[in-house]
């Protein structure tokens, strides 16, 4: 049935195409003019009236004074297709006027020459004179094209390429200068000839153009849910990758960046988590092109330092729209469900070429202060001798072992005993870089933005380290009135290094809490220490390891292309051919030595990997306006769309190196291991929209869109999607007028589905897989149970939002939505019995509801002071509605009724302060204590890594040339799991591994009674294995200062004589205070999503110093 | 004008075209449908390979199919810094734990594997048809191997009750998606490893396809099927089989060679053991792995214990395969395991050899009773073999009997076999030197086999838990 009704729509989709394709073409031979051509039809009408005819049927708009239309002259003219300036001619035959037309402007004057006589004394008296002046954004950036105007009349003049003007004005006149997406001010013209304009930009503004899904509408005309993140909140952030910049920014986006190594992923999820099994994470479309974000490589070393999207230079990027709710994503389809990540990068602006010129120098340390740290030598040795006394030990045997195995060892360098402390010795300021050089300008025919930068980021954590190079050209070349060509380029090289993260024996940060202080760093030939015996885990030296003895990097080019035609054959009409290409090459190596480490046993090992990943999309649209020259205004838009990405990767280790020198696998002498596999998937769809308004009041828009992918089982190839969407703006009805404080109210609501296909490329077949090899010969075993009817998770997204505008000065947002995913793609359990234990079915369903708020507000705006404050928070309900059955996740229970990530543990109740010994209570009536985890069992503590509420809110001050930014993110109500805790704080339980002084100080001893932690023993005590236990969960709750800027912009009094056209100094600082609700928590509260620490690096801090100019 | 009508049109046919159904249409490039997996004798050779794989890995006979039995009994003691497995050592695994989960799924996905290879329909000429018969006799055969692991680690060993109705583990012989099977007997389990393995006799050679202990031979086949005889106390039919192996030309490594048998790989006592090649292994994932010292770059979890060093006359060769360790001490010195010397886990695993086959008809004559002399003489061939001035077995009855049980001991530890020994035989595990917190678990304790796992209770209404352990 679903095949049906998607086969129907799909056949009906085609014809509507070739529709439009068949009409084009005869449309087009129609008509050989392009826009400046004017229809017109009058008769015996004045002069003005002819002017608005013109005005409405035409883009150009009329600047004439008062005084000059005073003629009675009727007109009566019929044009089709004319030149204005053919019906101009005309119309001024036998009048004074004169005309000249700049740009879209008519300025209509007198001819001097014959007016002379009638000037009176009367207008002698108040004499006009010659106003000048400049009009500039806040950072001083000349507004080329803003309309200067004399209040009360429709005289006006625009602004040069340098935000220039010059109007003739009288004393006691104000002068109203405007300029789209700014808030609009006035000044009075006295004895000043010169009048400058400083205008602060218009968040609520209605007039803002967006960019929303194949294409842009006005903030007015938006049914959908949209938040705009503009490029000033981008620009040179001391961060690896645009993505960190989310944080916190807008209402509906929980972005965590997880992972502080460089180069790490963010994770983003916007309005709550939408699936179980699939991805969560939105889909990601740069200038209209859906690319691969997150990790590509074939090893994400363990972790999550690995991400493609910072081979996007952020300093490119012009706006980030995030569309949230089914009318703004509904026309992605079945990529749509769990939001969508617009990217725009900059395009050249009119006006003359601005070149820039960006630079930053920042200091890198660790964010949290509060992580733990290791035990000293003294520490150490007391707590090794106790964990064998509390054992049974005598004393005596204690020391013995001790001395006999894991015996203080002498310090080659100093000749005294050894403690080291191995998280200093893995820890340095590091230092951050970036330069960034742009010009971007245009003529009549071309518009183009290129840019270089480099940017080169050391971590806090010696040999870890990021760097990239980028290039961008973005050109448009308008080949005449109705053909234009663009081509967006973009190619970046990055290079990454970092160790393993989590579990890995290489993870620095695990190895400097187990590793004994006992043990030097350097042996007695200045070498990094490798004695092997029982001292290291698995003898692993971090510091050398991170020194270059072991060599962990990920080398990721990347070209994107974006290449496409716009034919604008009859007015209204615009056909555009867009063609994409995004091709990524992943390089991985990795080394290690034959010293010591992981490479100890097989005399060196290397693994190189290499990865591509290339994907093509085709995307042809027709957009129309439908012009019915009144109040009624129609935008259809109809687009056919292809995907094909390809992944192919290959890899290879060797072992047994002659040296440490050479690394390369041709050196290797051993146990070659090669690998290599290719998948692909593609997508074929339609799409339909239509926008339609009455008078700019009221707002309908639809869309759907056909999806078809080779990633949907047999049965259920294709889907359908779609939304609707209306908005109605209040404050233009006449009952309204009187409630003058209110200058915007907005009401919108949307409802549609969408889909999420990100399933995995072949879940809905039965196969049989090989590389089950055994002796030499090639073996496969049945690896997939087929489901032909798997296909999309779908979802319900139901939107409802009030925009509002207060005083001029507030502007804010509320919104309500409700998110219901169905058909989620679960492994349901069966019977390990039948040799799987696993079904992959479309079926759990799962709700998100939620509040948004967002409030922005200009507390003080006079002319050298400003103080504004924003504010965003998102109050989230997330809830499992359907399951198979439900089950346990690891720590988490997925239950019916719960919150998807309610966590599951076993009850801790504390230390027996008497004793020493772990307790837990039995079951969730918490009555009964046991100390034998073996008879307790797990129940849901109520508890979730899902906020209660988060978001983000920042205020700045300026004054004069001295700003001043903070901007902070929250969380609230949100438990993190430390999973890593029973290595690094296991109560003894693995010998002789060191831990941490958290530990240390807070162990219960003989007449403790406030002890956190058992009797240390080594082997542990019962449970101290088990990770899934309340001891282990944290309030998460936090605050963190994520950005704070001064900036003090150079006068320019002092930046012309260096012929600058401005000069920008400032002083950052990233993450740089963090506030935890739970003053005990010892890991940085910024982690993943799911609220599982798993040992990724602690988020990094930075101090930056940086300099922007612009030529 | 003209031609631009005319490359809008065309543009507009192009992608109209270009969607075509095909451009959805994409097959994996690393696997095949299932449906078309097994259709000729290449594919039956490479299925039954994709088996052998299975059973090679670190969570089957590449190590804990071997560990998990001997932690829990009394060859081994725990070292200082045991981490892995160390519930079962201190007899303390429960329901969730993930070692007994993946045995159960691993056996199973074998199993389902096997059924796969077994239920299939090959056309072959009758060239090849010898060499069908015997791939589908190795799928029986591993099979029937499959289900005598399941049957020893997830359920009471046969003698428990007399006539064998307690649970055993359920019999799946089809694939079905939505089965939720109940435990059949250890009885059914046993007639059908018996089945299975007798079936694979019929059909297969008595030559290996790779030539050496690497695959199963039909002798081979009759070495597992004399020992699941052995534990189903049917000595008959175990003498039988072991007779019948043992006059296959299979020699025990010399006195002066001994070492050879665990150093070297496809030995001449060798009948079945699982490969471990350089380029396909299991790493340090290995048993090696869990009795290496550090030093050697192993974990060292697991000492022998003094209990079995022991019990060594001097002068035995298989005392070579304890190594002093000078940086072990108390309870936990002298010794480390060197059974399994290559710490990369490269060692083949040893799953049955010539040595067990002379011990099995030694018991299995001295229990029927009417060849004590045959018995004495089986028994001695093991033993001198280790120490060649022993003196020749005169004991009779028990004494002869458990003088075969200890050899069985001495020859066979930390080969996976003694706690089904102490099982069968009804005895405690005993443990003297003891390192754990736990010294003596009592015969047929809830303890001493392994909980069916909370991942197939939690779906599976119609299985019943073993006893002892909770939900």
């Amino acid at each position: 049935m679903k095949k049906n009704l998607s086969n129907a729509i799909l056949t009906v989709m085609k014809v509507f195409l070739l529709f439009i394709a068949i009409g084009l073409t005869s449309a087009y031979a129609n008509t050989a003019v392009g826009q400046v051509k004017v229809d017109i039809d009058v008769k015996s009408i004045s002069i003005e009236e002819l002017f608005k005819e013109i005005q409405k049927t035409s883009d150009y708009i009329f600047f004439y004074k008062d005084d000059v239309l005073k003629t009675n002259k009727k007109i009566s003219l019929k044009f089709d297709n004319a030149k204005v300036t053919k019906i101009l001619d005309e119309a001024f035959q036998n009048t004074n006027l004169t005309y000249k037309i700049i740009g879209k402007q008519i300025v209509v004057k007198k001819n001097e020459n014959k007016i002379s006589e009638s000037i009176s004394d009367e207008e002698i008296v108040s004499q006009e004179k010659n106003i000048k002046g400049v009009v500039a954004d806040a950072n001083g950036q000349p507004l080329p094209g803003a309309n200067i105007i004399i209040k009360g009349t429709t005289k006006g003049v625009q602004t040069d390429f340098d935000g220039k003007y010059s109007i003739e004005a009288k004393a006691g006149d104000i002068l109203v200068a405007s300029y789209v997406g700014f808030i609009t001010k006035s000044a009075t013209v006295g004895s000043s000839l010169v009048i400058n304009f400083v205008l602060n930009e218009d968040a609520a503004s209605l007039d803002e153009v967006l960019i929303v899904g194949y294409g842009s509408q006005t903030k007015e005309s938006l049914t959908g849910a949209v938040s705009v993140i503009k490029a000033d909140e981008l620009q040179q952030a001391p961060t690896s990758s645009f993505e960190q910049s989310l944080r916190g920014s807008v209402a509906g986006i929980q972005a965590s960046a997880i992972d502080g190594a460089p180069g790490a992923n963010t994770e983003i999820r916007i309005r709550g988590i939408g699936s179980i099994n699939a991805s969560s994470e939105p889909l990601y479309v740069i200038d209209g092109i859906p690319i691969s974000a997150g990790s590509q490589s074939t090893n994400d070393n363990d972790g999550a330092s690995s991400n493609v999207m910072a081979s996007i230079n952020p300093n490119d990027i012009e706006s980030i729209s995030v569309l949230k709710d089914a009318a703004s994503t509904a026309i992605y389809g079945s990529r749509g469900a769990n939001g969508v990540i617009l990217i725009t990068t900059k395009q050249g602006k009119s006006g003359k070429a601005t070149i820039e010129l960006k630079t930053l120098t920042g200091f890198n340390s660790q964010a949290s202060k509060n992580i733990l740290k290791p035990l000293n030598a003294e520490q150490y040795k007391e707590l090794y001798i106790e964990g064998y006394v509390n054992k049974g030990l005598t004393a005596e045997a204690a020391q013995a072992q001790l001395d006999n195995l894991y015996t203080q060892q002498i310090d080659p360098s100093t000749g005294e005993a050894t403690d080291t402390n191995w998280l200093d010795a893995i820890t340095r300021t590091g230092v951050t870089q970036s330069y960034d050089l742009s010009v971007r300008g245009a003529t009549d025919k071309v518009k183009y933005f290129m840019s270089g930068g480099y940017m080169d980021q050391e971590s806090y954590i010696i040999g870890y380290g990021f760097s990239r190079f980028s290039g961008r050209s973005n050109i448009e070349y308008k080949v005449n009135d109705y053909l234009t060509l663009s081509n967006n380029i973009s190619v970046s090289d990055i290079t990454s290094s970092t160790a393993p993260d989590g579990g890995s024996w290489n993870n620095p940060f695990k190895s400097t809490l187990e590793l004994s202080p006992l043990i030097p760093i350097y042996d007695e030939e200045g070498q990094f220490n490798s004695e092997h015996v029982s001292y290291f885990p698995i003898g692993s030296n971090p510091v050398g390891s991170l020194s270059g003895d072991d060599l962990w990097e990920t080398n990721t080019s990347r070209i994107i292309d974006n290449f496409a035609v716009s034919i604008n054959p009859i007015k209204n009409l615009v056909f555009r051919s867009q063609w994409n290409f995004d091709v990524l090459s992943i390089n991985e190596s990795t080394y290690y030595n034959r010293r010591y480490g992981s490479g100890y046993e097989t005399n060196g090992y290397a693994y190189e990997a290499n990865t591509t990943n290339k994907t093509w999309v085709g995307t042809q649209t027709l957009d129309y306006t439908f012009d019915f020259q009144s109040n009624h205004n129609l935008n259809l838009l109809g687009g056919y769309e292809a995907q094909q990405t390809i992944r192919e990767s290959f890899s290879a280790s060797g072992t047994d190196f002659p040296n440490d020198v050479v690394k390369t696998l041709s050196t290797a002498a051993a146990e070659y291991s090669i690998a290599g596999s290719k998948s692909e998937y593609t997508f074929s769809s339609m799409f339909l929209r239509a926008n339609y308004n009455f008078n700019s009041k009221y707002y309908l828009s639809g869309s759907i869109r056909n999806d078809g992918s080779s990633r949907f089982g047999a049965d259920n190839k294709y889907g359908t999607f779609y939304s609707v969407g209306a908005s109605w703006n209040i404050n233009k009805e006449a009952f309204m007028a009187n409630l003058s404080f209110i200058n915007m109210l907005k009401l919108r609501t949307s409802y549609g589905l969408t889909g999420n296909a990100a399933i995995g490329n072949f879940a809905s077949l039965g196969l049989y897989g090989y590389g089950n090899d055994y002796n030499g010969s090639p073996g496969g075993t049945p690896s997939q149970l087929a489901n032909p009817d798997l296909t999309w998770e779908t979802q319900e997204n139901f939107n409802i939002g009030l925009d509002f505008g207060l005083f001029k000065r507030i502007n804010g947002t509320v919104e309500y939505f409700d998110r219901l995913s169905s058909d989620l793609i679960l492994d349901v359990p069966i019977s390990p019995t039948t040799g799987f234990t696993s079904l992959t079915q479309n079926f759990g369903s799962m709700s998100n509801k939620g509040l948004e708020l967002t409030l922005n507000a200009d507390i003080i705006d006079k002319n050298d002071f400003r103080w504004s404050l924003g504010f965003n928070t998102t109050f989230i309900k997330n809830k499992i509605t359907e399951l198979d059955e439900d089950y346990t996740d690891g720590a988490y229970r997925r239950q019916v009724g719960e919150d998807f990530q309610s966590f599951y543990m076993y009850g801790w109740a504390g230390i027996d302060q008497t004793t020493g010994s772990v307790q837990y209570y039995t079951d969730e009536t918490e009555t009964t204590i046991t100390n034998n985890i073996g008879q307790a069992s797990r129940y849901l503590v109520g508890k979730s890594a899902t906020p209660d509420f988060y978001g983000g809110f920042n205020t700045s001050f300026s004054y004069k040339g001295f700003s001043l930014n903070a901007n902070f993110m929250y969380s609230y109500g949100n438990y993190l799991h430390d999973s890593r805790a029973v290595g690094s704080l296991g109560d003894g339980r693995l010998t002789p591994r060191s831990t941490a002084t958290y530990l240390f100080e807070n162990r219960w001893v003989e007449g403790k009674t406030d002890a956190l932690f058992p009797k240390f023993q080594w082997g542990g005590h019962s449970g101290s294995n088990q990770a899934n236990i309340t001891r282990w969960l944290y309030d998460g709750s936090y605050i963190r200062l994520k950005d704070l800027t001064i900036a003090y912009s150079v006068p320019e009094k002092y930046t012309s004589l260096l012929h600058l056209n401005s000069a920008r100094i400032y002083a950052r600082g990233t993450n740089i205070l963090t506030f935890t609700k739970d003053k005990d928590l010892y890991i940085d509260p910024e982690q993943a999503i799911n609220g599982s620490y798993s040992a990724l690096t602690p988020a990094m801090k930075t101090i930056s110093v940086g300099l922007d100019i612009q030529l | 004008m003209k031609n631009y009508n005319k490359i809008i049109l065309l543009i507009m046919i192009g992608f109209m075209l270009s969607c075509s159904e095909s451009f959805l249409e994409l097959s994996p490039q690393d696997s095949v449908s299932d449906e078309e997996a097994i259709t000729n004798l290449e594919d039956l050779e490479t299925s039954v390979t994709g088996v052998y794989d299975e059973i090679s890995g670190a969570y089957y006979y590449g190590r804990y199919m071997f560990m998990i039995p001997d932690v829990m009994a009394d060859d081994v003691k725990q070292n200082l810094s045991a981490n892995r497995i160390v519930d079962y050592a201190e007899h303390v695994q429960n329901v969730s734990d993930s070692q007994a989960n993946a045995l159960w799924t691993g056996m199973y996905f074998a199993n389902n594997a096997l059924n796969n290879i077994i239920n299939s329909d090959v056309e072959v000429t009758a060239s090849t048809q010898d060499e069908k018969d015997h791939l589908i006799g190795e799928a029986y055969a591993l099979r029937g191997l499959v289900y005598f692991d399941l049957v020893k680690l997830f359920a009471q060993h046969y003698t428990f009750t007399a006539d064998a109705s307690h649970a055993g583990v359920p019999i799946i012989l089809e694939f079905d998606p939505t089965l939720e099977p109940e435990r059949n007997t250890v009885k059914e389990v046993y007639d059908q490893i018996i089945s299975d393995m007798t079936k694979a006799i019929s059909l297969m050679k008595t030559t290996s396809r790779s030539a050496n202990s690497n695959t199963l031979s039909s002798v081979a086949v009759k070495a597992l099927l004399s020992r699941v005889y052995l534990y189903k106390e049917d000595w008959v039919n175990a003498e039988a089989m072991a007779t019948d192996v043992i006059e296959s030309g299979y020699t025990l490594e010399t006195n002066a060679n001994y070492l050879n048998l665990w150093a070297a790989d496809n030995s001449t006592e060798s009948i079945f053991e699982i490969a471990m090649t350089e380029t396909d292994n299991v790493g340090s994932n290995s048993i090696s792995g869990l009795y290496l010292s550090p030093a050697a770059g192993g974990y060292g979890d697991y000492l022998p214990s003094n209990d079995v060093v022991s019990l060594y006359e001097a002068g035995d060769a298989r005392l070579g395969v304890f190594i002093d360790d000078p940086l072990l001490a108390g309870d936990y010195a002298p010794y480390r395991v060197n059974k399994y010397p290559e710490v990369l886990g490269y060692d083949n695993v040893k799953v049955i050899r010539l040595a067990e086959m002379y011990l099995i008809r030694a018991e299995a004559r001295a229990e029927i009773g009417t060849n004590i002399l045959g018995a004495q003489q089986d028994l001695d061939v093991v033993r001198q073999r280790a120490l060649p001035t022993a003196p020749t077995t005169i004991a009779i009855g028990d004494a002869l009997k458990d003088a075969i049980f200890l050899e069985r001991r001495l020859e066979l530890c930390f080969e996976g076999q003694r706690l089904w020994d102490l099982m069968r035989k009804k005895k405690n595990i005993v443990r003297t030197q003891c390192t754990s917190s736990i010294c003596e678990i009592p015969y047929g304790d809830d303890t001493n086999i392994l909980p069916i796992p909370q991942n197939e209770t939690d779906v599976n209404p119609n299985i019943a838990q073993n006893p002892g352990y909770n939900k």
